[in-house]
């Protein structure tokens, strides 16, 4: 065996107890060496959070959700108020008949594209009832009826007005033509279809 | 390099000397177990060698071996040629100088130094040495079967010669010297002047010459030994003739000068010689010898010298130098083996070295983890509170968001329109004298709720137009934003002189819970 061939025997074999000895340092000293890291991450996160922020107050948090919370209920509640537009029309007439004015006409409209409309612009599935109404009363019987539509019935919004004055016929005195237009909205319950 | 410690044997025709780092042993070798050694691959001196590692209490380890054999040669040879030739020449010429040789032959040739001579030609000093193979196998295995594994094979003449030849070059510059040493079985003498090597001769005068001096006065007398003679040569060197050298046995110094006289002679014509030769006459009348020793000098050695020379001798003792590799004749199996041995161990140290480091480093950086751990879970309560407070706080978004597009979706239908019913009902309890109402029509145009009313009034008694105080009961409603008279005519109504009108009302947007309030006031 020369001097070289022994040279060489020894660097092959200190390079392969070099890399063994790399090997064996990466895998015994991975796991505790990521814990490490990970734990040290963990730390540092923990306390730039203290030192931003402070130590944050549940109580007041809780509070802001359980007022903002019966806020949202009180606005569901009042914005899925309004009736199923069939019994819509059924509650419209008893509340017309109850405020003693005469329901002359009553002329449902289509209102699928405006439901559209407000889905695409606030996400939200609400029903719609728009009608044309000719009531024939006292005015101050009509304008109670229209009171009540506008706080009894949820969402409801009078479009358009047209009053107009009988006394054309004897006994007519003091009662009025109204024609309105109207719209109801509905909020859909979370889950109805 | 050679792990574990180093000894030093020193094998000599009269005794072997074993150095360890604080002890040293020497064992006397008859001369009847000498004549016969080289013979029998010195297997008959293993007993002496054992006898002086037990002496120092070493079993085992790697040994340096400056040694003395019937062939070995050293020379030192100054040559015109250059570097790389003058070392082929001078290994050639050292080969051929021993009576068997041939391309296996263990040979060195250290080129001591190299320069050019006063006709500008090359001049190249270069120290060569040689030996049997069969020699140094034998004194290896001599070692081998002590169990001392054979670092450096140093015959003692190379040796000497490569120390004489620095200490001369180590000499005063100002003046030529000449070094001279007698080690035990041989002599060196060099020559040097400002840091440059002038000569250098290897003596076959050494001690041992001298000590046998001794010897052989004793032995007309008594029993004598190597040892004795020579601790006496040591004690009283060169004596004068009434001095009394052992007591004892009654021998005075007239007994051991005529022994060694013949021994001085002969190592002062060695000298002269040497001087003649490589000095020019002039030097050599005016050159320096210093009697170099590495321990005890002898006594009267050198004023004896200086007597026989007619020349100043002065005594020196200088430090050994150690050991070179350069200088060994060791059989390549033995460095194959001894490399190998060594990059095994180094290995070994360095495998053994890697394990601590990893090991070290797992307990360390494990016990960093479990500090970090400790400390993470310190914060756990505040990191826990954390975590609900981002979750209420996402629910708590959640929430807003969902009231934020019913609370849009609300205001854009119904919370910026006007209340018909409340305005319509405001037209009615207004207490205008003779108002009478034709029609009433709401519309929306852009943004604003529009109330258009066309009725009629008398005209006042005193004649005034009933229509300003309309106008300003209309405008006071907080239901209602601005009024325009949008036509006003005079005609009958009835029977009466009055005015028919229209008017446009702008209503103002309302939100539920401001009707109640609105109600007083309207």
């Amino acid at each position: 065996m020369t001097q070289a061939e022994i040279y060489r025997g020894a660097i092959a074999k200190s390079i392969i107890v070099a890399a063994a000895a790399c090997a064996a340092w990466f895998v015994v000293s991975k796991g505790p060496r990521e814990q490490a890291s990970r734990l040290q991450a963990e730390l540092t996160s923990r306390e730039s959070m203290m030192k931003d922020k402070g130590l944050p107050d549940l109580d007041s948090i809780a509070d802001e959700i359980a007022r903002t919370s019966r806020r949202l209920d009180e606005v569901r509640t009042f914005a899925s108020a309004c009736p199923e537009p069939l019994k819509l029309i059924e509650r419209v007439r008893a509340a017309a008949q109850s405020h003693g004015v005469r329901v002359d006409r009553l002329d449902p409209s289509v209102t699928k594209s405006i439901s559209d409309e407000i889905a695409r612009t606030y996400g939200l599935q609400v029903e719609v009832a728009k009608y044309g109404l000719t009531l024939v009363g006292n005015l101050d019987r009509c304008v109670a009826f229209l009171e009540s539509l506008e706080r009894d019935f949820g969402l409801c919004r009078v479009e358009s007005i047209r009053i107009n004055p009988n006394g054309v016929a004897e006994g007519d005195a003091g009662t009025i033509t109204m024609m309105f237009e109207a719209t109801h909205y509905r909020l859909k319950q979370e889950g109805a279809q | 390099m050679p792990i574990g410690r180093i000894l030093e044997v020193h094998l000599t025709p009269t005794f072997i000397e074993v150095r360890s780092k604080s002890r040293i042993a020497r064992a006397p070798i008859p001369a009847s177990a000498w004549e016969g050694a080289w013979s029998k691959g010195l297997t008959g001196l293993d007993p002496l060698l054992a006898r002086a590692l037990h002496e120092v209490g070493v079993d085992r380890g790697n040994a340096d071996i400056f040694y003395t054999s019937p062939d070995a040669a050293a020379e030192l040879m100054t040559l015109p040629l250059g570097v790389e030739e003058a070392r082929e020449a001078a290994l050639l010429r050292i080969r051929e100088s021993l009576s068997e040789s041939g391309p296996t032959t263990p040979t060195l040739a250290i080129v001591l130094e190299q320069g050019v001579d006063s006709s500008g030609k090359p001049r190249t000093h270069v120290l060569a040495a040689a030996d049997r193979a069969e020699t140094i196998e034998a004194v290896a295995g001599f070692l081998r079967r002590a169990r001392l594994r054979p670092r450096l094979i140093i015959p003692r003449k190379a040796y000497l010669m490569r120390w004489a030849v620095e200490a001369a070059k180590a000499a005063p510059k100002d003046k030529q010297t000449a070094i001279l040493r007698l080690d035990s079985h041989a002599g060196v003498l060099t020559g040097g002047s400002g840091g440059q090597l002038s000569f250098g001769r290897l003596l076959d005068t050494g001690v041992h010459m001298l000590a046998e001096a001794y010897a052989r006065a004793m032995r007309t007398m008594c029993e004598s030994s190597p040892d004795l003679s020579t601790t006496l040569l040591h004690s009283h060197g060169i004596p004068r003739r009434d001095t009394m050298i052992d007591p004892e046995r009654g021998i005075r110094g007239e007994a051991v000068l005529p022994m060694l006289q013949p021994a001085l002679q002969r190592l002062a014509i060695e000298i002269k010689q040497t001087l003649r030769f490589a000095l020019a006459e002039s030097q050599s009348a005016r050159v320096q010898v210093r009697l170099a020793s590495t321990g005890r000098p002898i006594p009267g050695l050198a004023a004896a010298i200086s007597g026989l020379l007619d020349t100043e001798v002065i005594d020196e003792t200088m430090p050994e130098r150690r050991p070179e590799a350069e200088l060994s004749l060791t059989p390549y199996s033995e460095i194959a083996i001894g490399t190998r041995q060594s990059f095994a161990a180094a290995l070994r140290v360095g495998a053994v070295a890697s394990l601590a480091v990893i090991a070290s480093d797992y307990v360390l950086t494990s016990r960093v983890a479990e500090r970090l751990g400790r400390e993470v879970a310190g914060t756990s309560v505040h990191a826990a509170q954390f975590e609900r407070a981002t979750s209420q706080k996402d629910r708590l978004d959640q929430v807003r968001q969902e009231l934020g597009r019913l609370d849009a979706f609300i205001d854009g239908v119904v919370e910026h329109s006007a209340s018909s019913a409340a305005c319509i009902a405001m037209l009615t309890r207004l207490e205008i004298p003779g108002l009478r109402i034709h029609e009433v029509l709401t519309s929306h145009t852009g943004n604003d709720d529009v109330m258009t009313i066309r009725g009629s009034l008398p005209i006042l008694k005193d004649g005034a137009d009933p229509l300003p105080p309309l106008l300003g009961a209309l405008g006071a409603s907080p239901l209602v934003s601005s009024v325009h008279l949008t036509s006003s005519r005079s005609s009958l109504v009835g029977d009466d002189e009055g005015i028919h009108f229209s008017l446009t009302l702008t209503l103002r947007p309302i939100v539920p819970g401001d009707l109640a309030r609105m109600g007083d006031k309207s």
